[in-house]
C-alpha cells in the first residue's frame, strides 16, 4: 500500500472486541517475564488479582476494516500506557484500535514509514481503563 | 508502609537472570506476539540478527517489575512509555533502574515521576528509556514507621 493510501485510514477505529482479563493469563505473563511478585498470585482484598502494567498489550484490539501493517521489516519504536484505573482478573474490556498518523521519513538507513495508534480498552461502565499509544516503524529492507 | 519519594532518588538497580530462548517462547505464548524474529532462530539470522531477538515488550515488562516493585501494593501506576532503543539477546542481563524527577502532593497522594531506563549489564548499551507517573498515598502521622 502506498503512502497515500495508509494515510486515507487516519483516524479511523476498529469496531470493538471484547477482552476478558483471566488470572491464568496474568500467572502466563509475570511467569513470562519473571516477575514473583505474590500480588499477582494471590488474591487482594477485592478477590481479585491485579494485571500488570504492561499486560493490557495481550489483548486483541480489533483491526481498522481494510488496513493492514506490512507483514515484515517492523519495529516497535515505542510504546506508553495512560492507566485509567488498575486492571483486575474478570475485568470485561472493550477494545479497539484507532490510527493516528501515518507519515514517512528518510534517514542514513533508507526510507522508513512511521505507524502511529492507538488501543483503548474501555469497561463496562464506558471508563477508559487503559490508553495505548504506539509507534511502529517500517523499513523495506533490514540492514543484513 | 509507604515510601516518600525525594527529587533524584534512585529506583532499582534491579538485575534480571539472563534472558533464555525458552523466556522468548514463554514470552510470545503469553502475549501472544509470534513474531518469527523472536522465536525462530533461522528466520532472525536471514534478517543478519545472528539469531533471535528478545520482544521489547518483555524488558518494557521488566521496568514494569521495577515499578510495582518501588510502588508496593497501594500504589498506583498513571503513566508508563519507554522509546525501544537497542536489541536484547538471549544471554543478555538486563538491569532496569530509574530517578525520581519530581514529586508533589495530589489530592491526598504523593505523585512521583521518574525517568526510567534498562541497560545491558557491564555495556553501556541503553536498551530502553522513558518515563513513569505513580501515585501513592501520602506518608501521614498515623502510617509513619
Amino acid at each position: 500500500m502506498t503512502i497515500d493510501g495508509y494515510q486515507s485510514f487516519i483516524g479511523q477505529t476498529s469496531l470493538p472486541i471484547r477482552n476478558e482479563v483471566e488470572k491464568g493469563a496474568i500467572r502466563k505473563f509475570v511467569d513470562a517475564i519473571g516477575d514473583e511478585n505474590p500480588v499477582y498470585r494471590t488474591e487482594g482484598d477485592n478477590g481479585r488479582i491485579v494485571a500488570p502494567p504492561t499486560f493490557s498489550r495481550t489483548f486483541n484490539y480489533g483491526w481498522i476494516d481494510g488496513f493492514s501493517l506490512p507483514k515484515d521489516g517492523l519495529i516497535h519504536a515505542d510504546q506508553t500506557f495512560h492507566y485509567g484505573r488498575p486492571m483486575y482478573s474478570g475485568d470485561v474490556l472493550d477494545c479497539t484500535t484507532t490510527l493516528l498518523n501515518v507519515f514517512e521519513k528518510t534517514g542514513k538507513l533508507g526510507r522508513m514509514t512511521f505507524f502511529v495508534m492507538e488501543h483503548r480498552a474501555t469497561d463496562e461502565s464506558g471508563d477508559s481503563v487503559v490508553l495505548e499509544k504506539s509507534t511502529i516503524i517500517y523499513r523495506p529492507e533490514v540492514e543484513a | 508502609m509507604n515510601p516518600t519519594f525525594h527529587l533524584g532518588e534512585r529506583l532499582g538497580p534491579l538485575e534480571k537472570p539472563p534472558v533464555t530462548k525458552l523466556q522468548l517462547v514463554k514470552y510470545a505464548g503469553a502475549s501472544g506476539d509470534f513474531n518469527p524474529i523472536h522465536v525462530d532462530d533461522a528466520f532472525a539470522s536471514s534478517l543478519g540478527l545472528g539469531g533471535v531477538i528478545a520482544h521489547g515488550m518483555l524488558t518494557m515488562g521488566f521496568l514494569g517489575q521495577l515499578l510495582t516493585d518501588t510502588m508496593g501494593t497501594e500504589g498506583r501506576l498513571k503513566e508508563f512509555g519507554v522509546r525501544f532503543l537497542d536489541m536484547v539477546r538471549p544471554g543478555d542481563v538486563i538491569v532496569c533502574e530509574g530517578a525520581v524527577q519530581e514529586c508533589k502532593a495530589v489530592e491526598g497522594m504523593q505523585e512521583v515521576r521518574c525517568e526510567v531506563w534498562a541497560t545491558v549489564k557491564a555495556s553501556d548499551r541503553k536498551v530502553l528509556a522513558g518515563t513513569a507517573v505513580f501515585q501513592i498515598p501520602e506518608r501521614t502521622e498515623g502510617n509513619k514507621p
